[in-house]
């Protein structure tokens, strides 16, 4: 199954990045660049509740398109 | 007339003829209790006796027949059978030959029920370690309901309210009557075939238990059993159970509670979301105070405030250092000094030339010493040193002494 953007994934990865800079064991630079991905990531999440549009497709529709 | 005499075969076939032509015996329509019941695993045929409080007559079902029952016959039963009635002449036995069999009265449903979740049970379709775990967000939600049922209306709205961000994959089937179960199942195969969702909601409104009978299918179960995507079980009322819901993930007690089990509700993931985001901004803001403070003590710290000062208790330390290395190479000189002379001394007391000077002498021939008189022989040149001076001596008699041992030590230079 093909994903463009893994709604979980990004959240499982923000809260992953959460906890790493909780221990504050990282060098000043990686800490960066982990926030850095975080606001990226956070952004992403919220774009995608806000524009959400629910999508209902048929099952034969949906078999055409993976047939194809 | 005359006196006709029969064989057996003869009156049994006889008889049974009269019943076989008889069009009322073709098609017969039986209530009673079921007794001495054999189930013959072998062949597949049933033998029973059908009974009533006064009468009872000897029934079979064959094999052909048999494989179609939905529920398992039983001694004590009350079943409505449909057959004829003939004569099996081997035995002389009158019986029915049952073509179908139902349990009797509203307790019918109910019984094929228990029996057949009596037996998925035991097979373990239903044991909560396969339960599959539902995925906490989504993408896409598989439904199988009928489209113009209400059921399919309810998922649809709570799932624009809560969870808007998933696709949901609509799967329109029969929900009852013929062939709804066949559906059914065809539907979460090829969901499971395609794998294009994340999770499965099956499911319809409420009805009479008729109405939701679809769901007790056996078939089913075994396709929501094997289902590798989680499948959630929303079908009628509160009430309703079926074979559908156990053999689910999980089950919802209607279409509305399944779509909200499979869906987080949107704004708590907004309100996460911004958790996250604070949260991180927070720790990091913390993270650079603290090195800023980290910092700030470096700089303020002696060493860099003052730098010089550093470098001039260094030097001090490098001159006292530098002192005390003197010092201690100064009196380890004179000790050397010392030691020198006093083994020089040692050495001169020890000395060859001394021992020359107090009339002793070394006598040697070619540059080597002479230890004994073996080593020369007459007419030999050999120098003798003194203290002051070698005289080159021809040798011209050799007189062994009697303590050779004593002209040894005496030209001997230690």
């Amino acid at each position: 199954m093909k994903k463009k953007f893994d709604y979980e994934q990004s959240v499982l990865r923000l809260e992953e990045i959460v906890t790493l800079l909780e221990k504050g064991e990282l060098s000043l630079e990686e800490s960066m660049r982990l926030f850095e991905e975080g606001t990226k990531l956070s952004a992403a999440c919220y774009d995608i509740l806000n524009n959400a549009e629910q999508k209902i497709t048929l099952i034969s529709e949906k078999e055409e398109e993976l047939n194809e | 007339m005359a006196l006709s005499i029969l064989t057996v075969s003869q009156l049994n076939f006889y008889v049974r003829s009269l019943l076989d032509f008889n069009d009322k015996l073709h098609s017969v329509y039986l209530k009673g209790e079921i007794s001495n019941l054999t189930d013959h695993q072998r062949s597949g045929h049933i033998y029973l006796t059908i009974k009533d409080e006064k009468s009872a007559i000897k029934a079979v079902m064959f094999a052909g027949n048999a494989k179609y029952l939905k529920f398992q016959p039983q001694n004590g039963m009350m079943v409505l059978v449909r057959g004829r009635v003939s004569l099996y002449e081997a035995a002389g036995t009158y019986q029915m030959y049952i073509e179908d069999m139902q349990p009797d009265g509203v307790g019918a449903l109910n019984l094929a029920f228990e029996q057949l979740k009596k037996k998925l049970a035991a097979e373990g379709l239903f044991d909560e370690e396969h339960k599959k775990p539902l995925p906490p967000y989504p993408e896409k939600i598989g439904v199988i309901t009928s489209p113009t049922g209400a059921a399919v209306q309810d998922i649809c709205r709570i799932l624009k309210r809560r969870y808007p961000i998933g696709e949901i994959i609509m799967c329109p089937v029969l929900v009852q009557g013929d062939g709804a179960a066949e559906q059914l199942t065809e539907a979460v195969r090829k969901l499971n075939r395609l794998q294009c969702v994340d999770v499965i909601i099956i499911g319809r409104g409420g009805g009479s238990a008729e109405d939701l009978w679809a769901f007790n299918d056996e078939g089913l179960a075994r396709a929501i059993y094997e289902s590798k995507i989680p499948v959630v079980s929303a079908v009628g009322h509160e009430t309703d159970f079926t074979i559908c819901d156990f053999a689910a993930d999980v089950r919802a007690s209607t279409p509305s509670a399944g779509a909200e089990l499979v869906s987080p509700e949107i704004n708590a993931l907004r309100a996460d979301t911004v958790y996250y985001r604070q949260r991180i901004t927070q720790l990091m803001d913390d993270r650079l105070c603290n090195e800023k403070k980290h910092l700030d003590a470096l700089v303020k710290a002696k060493v860099l405030a003052s730098p010089m000062e550093y470098v001039n208790t260094k030097r001090m330390f490098l001159d006292t250092l530098s002192q005390s290395m003197k010092l201690s190479y100064s009196v380890r000189l004179a000790e050397e000094q010392k030691r020198f002379a006093r083994i020089n001394a040692k050495l001169d007391t020890l000395s060859p030339l001394k021992v020359l000077s107090r009339g002793y002498s070394i006598t040697a021939s070619q540059g080597k010493i002479i230890y004994s008189i073996q080593s020369v022989h007459m007419g030999d040149n050999v120098d003798v040193q003194l203290s002051d001076g070698t005289l080159n001596c021809l040798v011209q008699m050799s007189v062994p002494s009697h303590r050779p041992s004593d002209h040894r030590k005496g030209s001997q230079s230690e």
